[in-house]
């Protein structure tokens, strides 16, 4: 069994890149959307300020499109090399949708970037804007594939799990791309995606009237990111939670909400118990060479051979465990700090609130045409870091929330990491996290040069 | 279409093969190029220009490799989990090179002459350790990486990095460079006018000769290297478990498929003969016909690898039969059913647009380096 350091080490490294990954997808997201819009309102209206201001976005996007490419690289590399249990468990279903993506929306979205940034000044802008819209409709696509990979994670279904290959296998691929939990996840993701673009907008936007009271891209751009921010902070509000269909899914509700999952433990003790039995069944077949078949429940059983699978942690041989241990591997199952959660469930919602509310501001803002209020501008900076902790907080917080679980109910967390040593971990952790470091650093210095550039010199309120 | 098991994957394989070699030409393109920067350029404005020529497509082979490694996870995961988690140090170096790109990119504009110089350096270094690095990872797969499944499934990695760096693999990595940094050089000629052409040409001779004497030692030594052979019944269309199987090893059973089809000789041979062509094409500045050749000649190394390794693709040196081979590491069948038919629709239409999106910048960005050239002029070096 993996040492705890290397559990800690190896999930630090998943996290990681995951976060990474999850901050410049939303930006390049919406940052795309604006470009496009910007252009068709050019196009219809012929305001040079509006091709302006998609000039301007565009050099922002960029960056989060370079940044969000290298880190999907990473976190692909990542599942293989840290997740390598989990990489060959569940990647029939898990990676279907990731594949698909690549050689599909992403591709064209790389090949659509060299043109849209090379072709500015070229290309016609009617041309440009197909180009733009285009990008905007293929990372968008991206997303949802994204999405779908994710949603297996929490609630896999099409899969069944296969006693001659050891591993979880696709039943029903259709299943896979039309999980029933998918709305309720392109919802609660896209919200928060776009809640964090808007936010990035909104304060650049503020930042620029602070600066120039008037500032053409910030007119144009302010009530397109209000409102968008506004929509997507009611979306995840609305989104809701779907009636769970798992245990697990039960007992995670219970948790956001604040009521005590102890109940749930004698029916989680009898899952571990059934997937005991599912166990001793397959390791008998196996060791028999397989020439009589599996007993008849064992179909039946197998589904809950992810409970059985949570005492490995402290029996590697599943075969006598008594029910002391099955106990604790039925705590195990719960998550570990319910107050924190509930507690830091009840904080988002205020974030979000405040962030509405902020949204509602950058429209009244947009919707005046006046002059912009100073007060009004120095808070709606404040939108990027709000929205920015709302998603980092939703992560983090749906990360404690699965405990123990990487895929629900079929794969613990602490089984899926591959088997390396801490030092090789060190030293790759050291060398993402540095160059990691080093690239978002070079990024917001690209990006605040560029933003300072666009107003004048010593124009100051 | 209902196809069966063994055809899905035998589909999948001809598939990660076709994928690779995608990978191979367009990568072979970037990290030549980069790799040459310090070498073939003095100064600046010939750098920007080197960089310029591959600027807008560098986010197509970054895409490519997302491909590649998403079809490894997504078709072939238990060689995608195995190979990740054992030559994690390899594959942690292609990955820093992609990351240290745009850094080096950014940085290199804003900065003054001496740190250019030393990202360019970086730049450059970078590359190459990661050419190197595709070539450790080819080598060490024909070779065996020592690593074990054990009786639930569990990856175990019975070597070390320096297991990684033995003499054969070190062999095959050179060829490698020679290769890709062939290759690099030839697409650079392409640009008629840039000063750094003869540069280019006289890098590209050296190249293409020493990946031709390499590539031959290369091939002896793996006639003499000990291969793989699957000594029990092989089943093929049973669900993907590498347990099941005995594996012998013995001296030049890497050979093995050579005898069996003769035929096979043709791809080997084909490799040095397209070599040889560019290596000629460049000499006689015929830099288009050379480039082509070059491409053939990475073409035709991958499939050499694939064929001669066929069936196995990940084999062990310590645990034999827990080797990863075609019959035994792919995803399930409804995986594949699904799968194959998208990529195989993607791959062609990535082909063409690839090869369309090289020509773009050549068309589009010429006024960007008219606009560069111009800037440099005003500079001095």
């Amino acid at each position: 069994m993996l040492s705890e350091t290397v559990l800690a080490l190896s999930q630090w490294q998943l996290t990681l890149t995951n976060l990474l990954h999850l901050l410049f997808v939303p930006l390049s997201l919406g940052l795309s959307l604006l470009v496009a819009i910007l252009e068709i309102r050019f196009l219809i209206t012929g305001d040079r300020h509006y091709l302006e201001a998609g000039r301007f976005w565009a050099k922002l996007f960029s960056i989060a499109f370079a940044l969000s490419m290298i880190s999907r690289l990473a976190v692909l590399a990542q599942f293989g090399s840290t997740g390598s249990y989990f990489a060959r468990y569940a990647g029939d279903s898990f990676a279907l949708p990731l594949a698909i993506e690549a050689f599909s929306s992403f591709f064209l979205a790389s090949v659509l970037f060299g043109p849209f940034w090379f072709g500015w000044v070229h290309l016609k802008p009617r041309q440009h804007a197909m180009l733009s819209s285009l990008l905007a409709l293929s990372l968008h696509l991206s997303a949802l594939w994204l999405i779908c990979a994710y949603a297996w994670l929490d609630h896999p279904v099409g899969a069944f799990f296969n006693p001659e290959s050891l591993r979880m296998e696709l039943s029903d691929s259709w299943q896979v791309l039309n999980n029933p939990a998918l709305s309720a996840y392109t919802l609660h993701f896209i919200g928060l995606a776009y809640a964090v673009a808007a936010g990035f907008i909104v304060s650049v936007c503020a930042w620029l009237q602070c600066n120039q009271a008037d500032h053409t891209i910030a007119r144009s751009s302010l009530g397109l990111a209000a409102s968008a921010g506004g929509v997507a902070i009611l979306l995840l509000a609305l989104h809701g939670n779907s009636q769970p269909a798992s245990l697990a899914e039960t007992v995670q509700q219970n948790a956001l909400r604040g009521i005590d999952n102890q109940t749930q433990l004698s029916a989680i003790e009898n899952h571990i118990r059934n997937g005991l039995a599912a166990y001793r069944s397959l390791e008998a077949w196996r060791e028999d060479e397989k020439n009589a078949p599996l007993p008849a429940n064992f179909e039946q059983q197998k589904t809950d051979m992810g409970y059985a699978l949570l005492l490995k942690r402290w029996l590697p041989k599943l075969q006598n465990a008594n029910d002391q241990q099955i106990r604790l591997a039925a705590q195990s199952a719960l998550p570990a700090q319910p107050q924190l959660l509930f507690w830091g469930h009840q904080l988002l919602t205020g974030a979000g609130l405040i962030s509405l509310l902020l949204f509602v501001l950058a429209g009244y803002q947009a919707w005046r045409r006046g002059a912009a209020q100073p007060g009004l501008t120095k808070l709606l900076q404040l939108a990027l870091p709000l929205n920015g902790l709302l998603a980092l907080g939703d992560i983090v917080i749906s990360r404690l929330l699965h405990q123990p679980w990487l895929v629900n109910e079929i794969l613990p967390a602490f089984l899926s990491y591959s088997s390396s040593s801490a030092q090789e971990l060190i030293i790759s952790l050291s060398l993402y996290t540095l160059t990691g470091a080093a690239l978002i650093s070079i990024a917001v210095s690209v990006i605040v040069n560029i933003v300072r550039s666009t107003v004048p010199a010593g124009a100051s309120q | 279409m209902n196809l069966d098991f063994e055809t899905l994957r035998l589909l999948a394989w001809a598939l990660l093969i076709l994928s690779l070699i995608g990978y191979g030409l367009c990568e072979g393109i970037s990290l030549g190029t980069m790799a040459l920067l310090t070498f073939v350029s003095r100064h600046d404005p010939e750098r920007q220009l080197l960089i310029a020529s591959i600027a807008p497509t560098s986010f197509l082979q970054q895409a490519w490799l997302i491909a590649v490694i998403a079809l490894l996870f997504a078709a072939w995961p238990l060689v995608y989990a195995v190979g990740f988690a054992c030559m994690q140090p390899l594959i942690l170096m292609i990955i820093l090179a992609w990351l240290i790109r745009p850094l080096a990119l950014i940085f290199r504009n804003a900065a003054e002459q001496i740190w250019r110089q030393r990202f360019d350096k970086l730049l450059a270094y970078s590359s190459l350790l990661a050419i190197v690095s595709l070539g450790l990872i080819a080598g060490n797969v024909i070779k065996g990486i020592p690593f074990h499944l054990d009786d639930q499934m569990h990856i175990v990695f019975l070597g070390d990095f320096w297991a990684l760096l033995n003499p054969f693999a070190l062999l095959i990595a050179a060829t490698a460079s020679s290769l890709l940094l062939f290759h690099g050089a030839l697409f650079l000629q392409l640009d008629q006018r840039a000063s750094f052409n003869e540069a280019c040409r006289a890098l590209a001779l050296k190249a293409g000769s020493v990946f031709i004497l390499l590539f031959i030692v290369s091939g002896l030594w793996v006639s003499r290297l000990e291969g793989y052979h699957i000594s029990s019944d092989i089943i093929t269309h049973a669900a993907s478990n590498p347990l099941l199987k005995f594996v012998k090893r013995g001296e030049e059973l890497w050979m093995d498929n050579y005898q069996h089809q003769i035929s096979l000789w043709a791809l080997p041979v084909i490799a040095i003969i397209s070599a040889g062509l560019g290596t000629w094409f460049c000499y006689r500045h015929k830099t288009y016909a050379a480039f082509l050749s070059s491409c053939v000649s990475i073409a035709t190394v991958i499939l050499t690898i694939a064929l001669t390794l066929f069936p196995f693709i990940l084999p062990s040196n310590r645990s034999l039969n827990t080797s990863l081979t075609l019959w035994d590491s792919s995803s399930s069948a409804g995986n594949l059913a699904l799968l194959l038919p998208v990529i195989g629709l993607a791959l062609p239409l990535m082909a063409f647009i690839s090869r369309w999106a090289y020509r773009m910048p050549n068309q589009l960005s010429q006024q960007n380096r008219a606009d560069a050239c111009a800037a440099a002029d005003n500079h001095s070096c």
